[in-house]
This record gives structure tokens, C-alpha cells and sequence, in this order.
């Protein structure tokens, strides 16, 4: 049946083809069975003479129902149970394997690949296990490869998974089953080419500007989970209108948040905590350099109403 | 009164009379079928031609779907052949509540009229099931979710009417293990058309009032699965076993075409019962892409599987009927056969589904597609077809053309499968179950299947044309031309306005 499905990416898939062919043989032969004997019937015993009556009713054959009923019940078990481990395969990822967090929105996806990579495709090494945790930062999604025969739904509140391991090298287009959700793909590398995309990735400024690095990095680096771009209140305060602002400490003193208080905040948050807040930030020293560091300054003074404009930028830079 | 024909004796507008509510039935809903079959054939051609805008595309697909599965495929069998046989069955002379009936029909007909007028402001997009909130097209999804709780109030009064018809109206004699298997299907049927039919048109409200207010997801993020299950509880008894009533017409047809009692009376009834009930506790089988968790996903797909029973007494039934029966050979045996093809590739496509990995992945793609349209039109819509030639010198007195009939009904279940089957291999290929994906690789098996939708609706217009062609020239009918035994039989050809010049009496099914 290889003309059937799309060539075959992964072990799973091949497991899910054979089964496919399985009931598939049984569903044609209940069906030849079934359409035969009617259609020899209505011809063995056709209306010869228009007054002629059929058979009068007459008790059911038993056996016979038994044997039709079985005969059904035992095709349709032996399809469900020939299925049954590709399930169960699927639902029970294998241990140490590697983790991405997948985040789906309608009009893009995000993975977290280790070690904090971060690309709106996915990125895995050929032959190696992966689990995708799944998440939607808005409405339903599915995440859906037919080579590797993955269809997972992708559910707002709520993580879902699935795993694969691809054996081959290649460009795998991956969809939604919901309409309008933006396609990505599954890139699926040798481990040199896999490093390599990792070097790619992590000269972000090569691409970016800086800005646009700093949005990236607050993603990437996990500011999301504690900040807010809204005003709302997480764990930390919302970064938005915080650079230029003076907000009151702990200790009481009031602080202006400068370039020199975010770096400091970022290598060293527990030297200053906000007054309301614990001091519970992640200390980021040995994690971000300081062309990151200027990023992410660029990037909350454009979304600070505090900062007046561009010319201020320019001058605070120089 | 007892002499006239009913096509003769009064007027149409404010009737209650059951037969003219059926006739007037299948008038809107086979219009409503075409309406929905053309729209397909147009989106087929535009995905051909190709470099269409998505979301015209995607505005023709839901209204393709709304209307063939809210406004034909769950009313018509109970609608068309329920209300016009029912009380012909029961050896009575009019349904029990028959202000309710045209009510019925009248709501029926506002609620079309209201999911139509919703595609001239801004047609919704957000496909059949409702499940993209986002392109729910605003005012006139309200007006489209209006037009569907009428609908759905209309389904209520239909059940209601026949329930209660059932129990009061039953000829002197007639018990309940005496009644024609059609009737005991109509009878189960409107417990589905009542309980679905209120939670379908709750919810649909619902979910207009939420996107009024703004909301994205009934719901909300909290249970973002909401619609959907409220959706598949209702949908899946009432739309997918449609194949129940569809199975009541095809016994009787069997029955009438082979004269021979039903063979297995008790367990096909049984059967019937079974599924209806089955039918309310495996909705979730169709969420099995949607993450729902593995442990709903493998109750439901086990559910799922008492289904074989049922089905599987009743195809011995129906065979063991025609053996050693006196089969004529017309139209509706030509039917039958069609019915047998693609109901039953309809409900092994359904086993794939129910399956776990498998089922999972074909769940996505078009193969769910394939599945529905053999289950729904292959199924419901080809045993309805069956029903109406059947039935159709008794509704009109006239005989249609054997020759004709017979032709298009072969044209339509070629067309059917030339147009369907493909849609399997698209499916198991990859292909999103949206039909709009671009396909690459896939364009041979587009065109097959673009055509075969044309051949099928050649063989439908052929159809309808060869029976409108017998009110005028057709021989007037015997009343009981096929020698059946049920008790619509005994009634003239066309029944008089009161259905029956002497009420007859009860007797065993299919004695006759
Ligand atoms: C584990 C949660 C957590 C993470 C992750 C985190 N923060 Fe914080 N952040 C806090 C908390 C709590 C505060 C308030 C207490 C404080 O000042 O230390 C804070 C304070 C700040 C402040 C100072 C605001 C003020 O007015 O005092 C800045 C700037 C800041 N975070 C930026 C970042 C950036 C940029 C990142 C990502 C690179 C980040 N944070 C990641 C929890 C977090």
C-alpha cells in the first residue's frame, strides 16, 4: 500500500502503515462478503412470476447468526488490538528523550529547543527521540506531520505530548488541522548540521536588530513566565512602562530604572527588589552577555512610555 | 371526505395534513440538497482552477456542510418519509398532534430561510463544526445560529409529535413487537431528534451569545474542548446514525421487494435500539486529534466498538430476508444494493476512525472527510432515495419509468464512488481534511473525484426528473403494486384525505 501513504519517516509510521494494511484487508472482505451475498440473493431469488410470494417466515438460523456476528466481532477486535501498540507507543514517550516546548499561535509557532535555542521551526537530530510538550497561547491547534503520521491536538491551559523519532534527513512540512493557524516545518538534521543551526540561532544579531534581539531574548530566556508585557502582575512586575520609571525598593529608597539598574537587575536582582515583590528573579550572570544585556535595554525603552523618543536613545547609547 | 384523494382535498399553506407535510418536505430538503450539492460542485471546480481566495473557499465549505448536515441530512428521513408513513403504518388517520407537525414544517422553513439570509451579509467561515470562534463572520453568525435553533426546535416537534403518535395512535391490535421496523426506527429516531436536537440548539446559542459578547472560545481557555463536545454529543447521534432511520427504510424496502416477512424481527429492532443508545456515549471519538487525553480517547475508541454488534444483526437480517425471498428487480432494489455499497464502505471507514493510532491520524485528513460523505449521503441520503421510489406510487399514484430510475440510480452510485473514494487516498496521503490545502501530487486524484461529483449529480437531476416526469405521464399506481405487507399498503394510491376508508386492524409485522 506504499502508494497509499507518504514515504515513511519514522518507525511509527511504518507500524501505523501495516496496521492501516491489516484492517483495510478485513474491511474489504466484510464488505465482499456482505455486497456478494446480496446482490447473489436478489438475482438467485428474483421475482420470476409477478403473483409469486417469498418464503414464509421462518425461525432465524442460530448458527448462522452466531457465526455472522463473531465472524464480524472477531475482524473489528483483531483491527482495534493490531492497533492498540502503536497507541500506546505513541502515548508513552521513551525515557531521556530529548524536550521541546512547542507554543502554538494562530499566526506563527515557538520552539524552545535545550539549551534555550529558540526558532519558529523545529529543529531534532535524525534518530533521536523527541517528546514535544504542546501548547496553545490562543485557540485549538493540531500539530500534524504525515510522514511521521503525528496529528496531536494543541489545547490553550493545558500541555499536551507526543514523540517521534525521525530517520531520516530532511524538510517535513507541518501543519493544523484548524484552519488559519500559520504552517512551520520540522527540519531534521545530522548532529554536525544540527550544531551548526545551533550557531546559527545563537548569533542572533546577525539577523536582528537589536530590538527585535531583545524581544526574542524575553521569550528565549523565560522573562515571559514572570513578566508581563501588559501591565498586569505575575510574579515580577510587567516590564512594560518600567525603563525610565522610579519605583520604590524594599529598603524604601526609590530607584530609577536606568541602563544600569536593568543590568544590575539582571546579573544581580537581589541587590534591589521591588517593593511589593520577592526576591525571587533568576539571577542571569554567566548566562547573558552584555551585547544581550544592551538588547534588551534597546527593546524596554520601546515599549516604556517614559522614554520620549528615538533622539533620547541616541544619546544614552553614545 | 373519504373518497377524495388527499392531493385533491384542500389547500396546501395551512395544512396539517401529515402527507402533505411530508410531500412538502421532501420538496425543501432535496432543494436544500441541491443547493448544497452545487455549492460542492463549484468548490471542487474553483480548488481545481486553483489561485482562489481561502476565504471565499472557506465560506462555500461551511455552508455546503451546514446545509447538507443540519438541513437535510438529519431531518429528511424522519421529515419526509416519518411524517407521510408514520400514521399510514400505525393504521391511523393523522399524526397526533398535528398543529405540531406544521409547526414544525414552518419552523423548518424560517430556520432555512434565516441560515440563508445569513450568506448574503457576512457569510461565516468557521467551517460546519463551528470551531474556529474567530471566524465566526459576526452579526450574521447570529442570524446563521438563529436559523439553526429553529431548525433544531423543529427536530424537537417532530420527535415529540412521533413519540407521542406511537404510543396513542397504534391501529386496535397493534402492539409494539407488531410494529413495521421503519416505524420502530422513526420511534427511537425522535428520542435522538429531541435530545439532540435541545442540546444542538442550546449550544448554538450559546456559542452566538459568547462571540456577541466577544468571547473566543465557549468555554473559555478553561475548557476549550466545550463546543466541540457539546457539538459531537449532539451531532453524532443525529447525523451519523441517521444511518438508524436509514436502516428502517432499507428493511422495509427489503421486506416489500422480496416479500418475505423480516427475518429476525426482535434482534433487528434490538439492534436499532442498541445504536441509539451507543450512539450518545461515543462523541468522543471524533475528538481523538483534538488532545483530549489518551484515557478518553481509548474509552470512547472501546465504546465504539459495541457498535459491530448491532450492525452486524442487522445485515443478517436483511440477507436472510432476501434468501429465499421473491426479489423483484426496480428501482428501490437497485437502491437497496447502492445502500449496501456505500453504507457499508461508510461504516468500515468509521471502524478506521475508531481505531487508535491509526484512527488518529487519519482523523485529520480528508479520510474523515470520505468517511462522512459515504456515511451521510452514501448512507442516509441513497436510502432515502431508496424510500421515495418505493414509497412514491403511494404518495402520488403514479408509476415513474423503471428504466430510467434504475439507469440513474447506477449513475449515482458510480458517480458517488468515483467522487469519494478518492478523497480515501487523499486522506490516507496527508491531505488536511480542510479540501482546501494545496495538493501537490494529489491534482490526478482531485479531477477524479471533481468529476464523479458531476456524474452523481447527473444521476440525482436524471432522478428527480424521471419521478417529476411520472405526475404527468405515468401510469396511476396499484395500491399496492410491489406486494408489501405493512398496513400503508392497505390505504388507496394515493391514500384518501383521511388515509383509510375502513381503519384497518393490527396484525403481526409483515403478515399480511
Ligand atoms: C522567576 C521569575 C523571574 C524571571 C524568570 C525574570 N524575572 Fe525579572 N523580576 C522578577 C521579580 C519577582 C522581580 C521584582 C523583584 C526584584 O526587583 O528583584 C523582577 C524584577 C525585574 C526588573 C526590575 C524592575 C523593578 O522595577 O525593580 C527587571 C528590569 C527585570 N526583572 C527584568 C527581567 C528580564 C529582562 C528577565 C529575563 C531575562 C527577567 N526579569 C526574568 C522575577 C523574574
Amino acid at each position: 500500500m506504499s502508494s497509499w501513504f507518504p514515504p515513511e519517516a519514522s518507525v511509527q509510521a511504518a507500524a501505523m502503515d501495516r496496521a492501516f494494511s491489516g484492517i483495510w484487508f478485513g474491511a474489504v472482505l466484510a464488505l465482499v462478503v456482505l455486497v456478494g451475498l446480496a446482490v447473489t440473493f436478489v438475482i438467485q431469488f428474483r421475482r420470476r412470476d409477478p403473483s409469486a410470494r417469498g418464503a414464509a417466515a421462518g425461525p432465524v438460523d442460530r448458527r448462522l447468526q452466531v457465526i455472522w456476528v463473531l465472524g464480524a466481532m472477531i475482524l473489528a477486535v483483531t483491527a482495534f488490538a493490531a492497533d492498540l501498540g502503536g497507541f500506546f507507543g505513541q502515548t508513552v514517550p521513551p525515557l531521556g528523550a530529548t524536550e521541546v516546548d512547542v507554543v502554538a499561535r494562530q499566526d506563527g509557532w515557538t520552539f524552545h529547543h535545550p539549551g534555550g535555542y529558540v526558532a519558529d521551526t523545529l529543529h531534532v537530530t535524525a534518530g533521536e527521540n523527541v517528546v514535544l510538550k504542546l501548547r496553545s497561547d490562543d485557540l485549538p491547534h493540531s500539530f500534524t506531520v504525515p510522514a511521521l503520521r503525528i496529528n496531536q491536538g494543541v489545547l490553550p491551559d493545558r500541555t499536551t505530548r507526543t514523540w517521534f523519532m525521525a530517520d531520516r534527513v530532511d524538510t517535513f512540512a507541518v501543519r493544523s488541522n484548524t484552519h488559519g493557524t500559520a504552517p512551520t516545518a520540522l527540519i531534521t538534521h545530522t548532529p554536525d548540521s544540527y550544531a551548526r543551526w545551533q550557531d546559527s540561532v545563537s548569533d542572533l544579531f546577525a539577523t536582528m536588530d537589536p530590538v527585535e534581539v531583545g524581544a526574542h531574548l524575553y521569550l528565549k530566556l523565560g522573562c515571559k513566565t514572570c513578566h508581563s508585557l501588559d501591565g498586569s502582575r505575575l510574579t515580577g512586575p510587567s516590564l512594560q512602562d518600567v525603563f525610565g520609571g522610579t519605583f520604590e525598593s524594599r529598603t524604601g529608597a526609590m530607584n530609577l530604572v536606568d541602563e544600569a539598574f536593568v543590568r544590575e537587575s539582571l546579573l544581580d536582582p537581589a541587590a534591589s527588589v521591588r517593593a511589593g515583590y520577592e526576591p525571587v528573579m533568576t539571577v542571569f550572570a554567566g548566562r547573558i552577555d552584555d551585547r544581550e544585556i544592551d538588547a534588551i535595554i534597546a527593546w524596554l525603552k520601546t515599549i516604556s512610555t517614559f522614554v520620549e523618543s528615538a533622539a533620547d536613545d541616541a544619546e544614552v547609547e553614545g | 371526505m373519504t373518497s377524495t384523494s388527499y392531493l385533491d382535498s384542500g389547500g396546501w399553506i395551512n395544512t396539517s395534513d401529515h402527507k402533505k407535510i411530508g410531500l412538502m418536505f421532501l420538496v425543501w430538503t432535496l432543494g436544500l440538497f441541491l443547493f448544497g450539492a452545487l455549492l460542492a460542485t463549484f468548490l471542487k471546480l474553483k480548488i481545481w482552477q486553483g489561485g482562489v481566495d481561502l476565504t471565499l473557499l472557506r465560506q462555500m465549505q461551511t455552508y455546503h456542510g451546514v446545509a447538507m448536515v443540519f438541513l437535510v441530512v438529519i431531518p429528511i428521513i424522519p421529515s419526509v418519509l416519518g411524517y407521510f408513513l408514520l400514521p399510514l403504518q400505525l393504521g391511523a388517520r393523522e399524526m397526533a398532534l398535528p398543529a405540531l407537525s406544521r409547526c414544525s414544517l414552518r419552523f423548518y422553513g424560517l430556520g432555512t430561510v434565516l441560515v440563508l439570509a445569513s450568506l448574503f451579509t457576512a457569510p461565516v467561515a468557521s467551517g460546519w463544526t463551528f470551531a474556529r470562534p474567530d471566524l465566526l463572520g459576526g452579526g450574521s453568525f447570529v442570524v446563521l445560529a438563529a436559523g439553526l435553533a429553529l431548525m433544531a426546535l423543529s427536530w424537537v416537534m417532530t420527535g415529540l409529535n412521533f413519540i407521542v403518535t406511537v404510543h396513542r395512535l397504534r391501529a386496535p391490535g397493534l402492539g409494539y413487537l407488531d410494529l413495521p421496523v421503519l416505524t420502530w426506527s422513526l420511534y427511537l429516531t425522535s428520542y435522538v431528534l429531541v435530545v439532540s436536537g435541545m442540546v444542538f440548539g442550546g449550544g448554538i446559542v450559546a456559542v452566538a451569545l459568547a462571540s456577541l459578547r466577544g468571547q473566543a472560545l465557549l468555554g473559555g481557555q478553561t475548557f476549550p474542548l466545550l463546543w466541540q463536545q457539546i457539538f459531537w454529543f449532539a451531532t453524532t447521534p443525529a447525523a451519523f446514525f441517521a444511518l438508524v432511520p436509514a436502516a428502517g427504510v432499507i428493511t422495509e424496502v427489503i421486506a416489500g421487494m422480496s416479500r418475505r416477512p423480516v427475518i429476525g424481527y426482535r434482534g433487528l429492532v434490538g439492534s436499532l435500539a442498541t445504536l441509539v443508545v451507543a450512539s450518545f456515549l461515543i462523541w468522543g471519538v471524533r475528538l481523538a486529534d483534538s488532545g483530549q487525553g489518551a484515557m478518553a480517547t481509548f474509552t470512547f475508541a472501546v465504546l465504539s466498538l459495541l457498535v459491530v454488534i448491532p450492525v452486524a444483526l442487522i445485515t443478517f437480517s436483511w440477507l436472510a430476508t432476501l434468501w429465499r425471498g421473491a426479489v423483484l428487480c426496480a428501482a428501490p432494489t437497485t437502491l437497496v444494493v447502492a445502500f449496501l455499497v456505500s453504507a457499508g464502505i461508510g461504516t468500515v471507514l468509521g471502524l478506521f476512525l475508531s481505531n487508535l493510532s491509526v484512527g488518529r491520524f487519519l482523523a485529520g485528513t480528508m479520510f474523515a472527510t470520505a468517511h462522512i460523505h459515504y456515511v451521510m449521503l452514501g448512507g442516509v441520503i441513497t436510502a432515502l432515495l431508496a424510500g421515495v421510489h418505493f414509497w412514491w406510487p403511494k404518495f402520488t399514484g403514479r408509476t415513474y419509468h423503471q428504466g430510467w430510475a434504475r439507469g440513474s440510480a447506477v449513475l449515482y452510485l458510480v458517480g458517488l464512488n468515483v467522487a469519494f473514494f478518492p478523497q480515501i487516498m487523499m486522506g490516507t496521503r496527508g491531505l488536511g481534511r480542510g479540501l482546501v490545502d494545496p495538493a501537490p501530487g494529489l491534482e490526478g486524484l482531485q479531477i477524479i473525484s471533481t468529476v464523479g461529483m458531476v456524474v452523481l449529480l447527473l444521476g440525482f437531476v436524471f432522478m428527480a426528473f424521471n419521478l417529476v416526469r411520472s405526475l404527468v405521464l405515468g401510469e396511476t399506481a396499484a395500491a399496492n403494486p410491489w406486494g408489501a405487507t405493512t398496513l400503508e399498503w392497505e390505504a388507496a394510491s394515493p391514500p384518501v384525505a383521511g388515509n383509510f376508508a375502513v381503519l384497518p386492524r393490527g396484525r403481526g409485522p409483515y403478515e399480511g
